[in-house]
């Protein structure tokens, strides 16, 4: 084993430049695998995240798509807390409104919740980063959004006539949230008056309990936090995959480079191929060489592509962020690393089973023939 | 010495690649005792290369019947005719054919590995015995001289301690001083009691031998000993 081992990475030694050609072909295809899942992966951290945090439970009325567009009256939340089965309610507005700090005027999605309890809300611990987390007549803005509006703390942020007093600067680790400001439910009555958004519930029985908000208070939906991260994660997968097959194209073509180099191996090494059947080999082992051969290359590919795809995949986040402004957040994970592996080792066998073969066939008679 | 290793009976060998078609062996007998040290000669292009193939399993005759080890070979799978390679026989050639990215010991080992048994004292002692200075077990074959790589070539054939050598045309590529050399490697193996086979157009190596025969036009014309068949 050892020492078909060593024939394998003497051979691949002996011819550098064609070796390191079919290497960065494979590792091309590896890269984009490994940029794709990372791209997809940080997109559904940033939904968990986004979803749920500790509740279990999001009420919002049954019309709405979606609990950010849901409307309810605030009699609800007193509705739900007398069910049966439920431990604890937070109510959160939420709206999009433009917001002006000093001279500079933007957009943004505000959440306000109830008691300034922000950590049930959103997914990850909500940190203040720059002076503390809003109370009553106060606000902070999400780290993205501060970058961008580069005021103070202290500052008077006006929102459609409502004043309030800047508290500071806040990060989670979803993106979304950091482009969010956050208030108390209570700082924004005069532009709600009595309306809410949705209600996030904490229960140990979420099925449950569901199942009797919905029976007990009239008009509403209860979602599972769990299930509605599951879905939108589930919807997200089926993009994660399309562009997994995409970039396995680019793989494919790594992986012909791979064939078309064994192939030419196999040719060349025609008497070694003899020797190894005088000596003993039969078939199955001829084919073990050669293939143990490509996967080798195809997976000294894979690293290097593990190590571009990361490293172009932050460089290309860094340069859409500046020019663009947009966030993406991305999860380079062992799991995605573990991916990339996984298509190259595939790559590996895959192309090298041709050759593999073609060996295995060589008849030693005739390659053993004197020249 | 009545017990034979190697057992051909009326075989034929016919190449067909499309419009040549070439007859190599046309009905050979042979029948290679136990321990005897065998040298075939002839010219070339008399078929000697591929008796030597067939009695070693690896090729197969177009007819007749070949047994090796009593073991009719027409029969057997590639897993058997590669064991019978493994363990039974070992191929020395003319061109040495070491394995370029293995080392001289690597090379001996190769076999070994192969078996599934890898023993690298017995590599190195089987290499010290056919007279390879311990300094050369290191060095690729490129680094090796003619004779060194032939006993290399040897070392290696001995590695699974088969029943038979066989030998094709093992000094073509020598000089006269290394023939000698590596002919009496042989002829120390066959007195320790293994069956050798040579294959030679060399006549000057048939004194060597215990039995001669001399092939032409694929049939052996003439057997005995080396004074007998001297010309």
């Amino acid at each position: 084993m050892m020492i078909t081992m060593k024939m394998a990475v003497r051979n691949i030694a002996r011819r550098k430049v064609r070796s390191l050609i079919t290497i960065l072909g494979v590792a091309i295809g590896i890269s984009a695998v490994v940029g794709v899942s990372s791209v997809a992966k940080g997109l559904q951290h940033d939904i968990r995240v986004a979803i749920g945090g500790s509740a279990s439970l999001i009420v919002k009325s049954k019309t709405a798509p979606d609990p950010l567009s849901s409307a309810l009256d605030q009699s609800v939340e007193e509705k739900v807390r007398r069910v049966p089965g439920v431990q604890r309610t937070v109510a959160v507005w939420f709206n999009n409104r433009v917001v002006t700090i000093g001279n500079r005027r933007t957009p943004i999605m505000i959440a306000a919740v109830e008691g300034g309890q922000y950590d049930f809300v959103v997914g990850s611990k909500v940190q203040p980063i720059r002076g503390r987390l809003p109370r009553d007549g106060e606000a902070a803005l999400g780290s993205l959004v501060w970058n961008q509006m580069r005021p103070r703390v202290g500052d008077p942020v006006d929102l459609s006539g409502v004043r309030l007093r800047l508290a500071g600067e806040f990060r989670t680790s979803s993106q979304l949230a950091n482009m969010c400001m956050i208030t108390t439910l209570n700082s924004v009555k005069p532009l709600r008056g009595n309306g809410i958004s949705c209600v996030f519930v904490q229960t140990r029985d979420p099925r449950r309990v569901k199942r009797e908000i919905e029976r007990r208070v009239p008009g509403v939906e209860a979602i599972e936090t769990s299930k509605a991260v599951h879905n939108m994660v589930n919807s997200l997968r089926t993009v994660e995959v399309a562009g997994l097959v995409l970039s396995c194209i680019a793989g494919l073509v790594g992986g012909l480079g791979v064939a078309n180099t064994m192939l030419m191996s196999v040719l060349e090494r025609r008497r070694e191929i003899g020797v190894m059947k005088a000596v003993g080999a039969t078939k199955a082992r001829v084919m073990k060489v050669f293939l143990m051969e490509s996967l080798l290359i195809s997976l000294a590919g894979g690293a290097l592509g593990c190590l571009i795809g990361t490293a172009g995949t932050y460089a290309l986040v860094q340069v859409i962020q500046k020019f663009k402004g947009k966030p993406i957040t991305v999860c380079v994970t062992p799991d995605v690393i573990l991916e990339g592996f996984l298509v190259a080792a595939g790559i590996g066998v895959l192309s090298g089973l041709y050759p593999a073969w073609k060996a295995a066939k060589v008849d030693p008679v005739k390659a053993l023939r004197h020249e | 010495m009545t017990d034979p290793v190697i057992e051909l009976e009326n075989v034929r060998k016919v190449y067909d690649s499309g419009s040549t078609r070439v007859e190599a062996l046309k009905g050979v007998n042979l029948r290679v005792r136990r321990g005897e040290f065998l040298m075939v000669v002839g010219p070339s292009g008399s078929g000697k290369s591929t008796l030597l193939h067939i009695m070693g399993a690896l090729d197969t005759p177009t007819s007749g019947r070949v047994r090796i080890a009593g073991r009719e070979i027409s029969r057997l799978s590639d897993r058997e005719l590669a064991r019978i390679r493994s363990r039974y026989v070992g191929f020395v050639f003319q061109e040495f054919n070491l394995i370029e990215t293995l080392t001289a010991l690597e090379n001996v080992m190769f076999p070994m590995t192969l078996a599934g048994r890898e023993d690298e004292e017995l590599a190195k002692r089987l290499l010290l015995k056919v007279g390879l200075s311990e300094e050369h077990f290191d060095k690729f074959p490129n680094q090796l001289s003619g004779g060194e790589r032939q006993r290399v070539a040897i070392a290696r054939a001995l590695a699974n301690d088969p029943e038979v050598i066989l030998a094709d045309e093992p000094t073509g590529q020598l000089d006269t001083r290394n023939s000698r050399r590596i002919i009496k490697v042989f002829r120390r193996l066959s007195d320790e009691g293994k069956t050798v086979v040579v294959v030679t157009h060399d006549l000057s190596l048939i004194e060597w031998a215990d039995r001669v025969i001399v092939l032409r036009d694929g049939q052996i014309v003439e057997e005995g000993s080396p004074e007998e068949v001297s010309p």
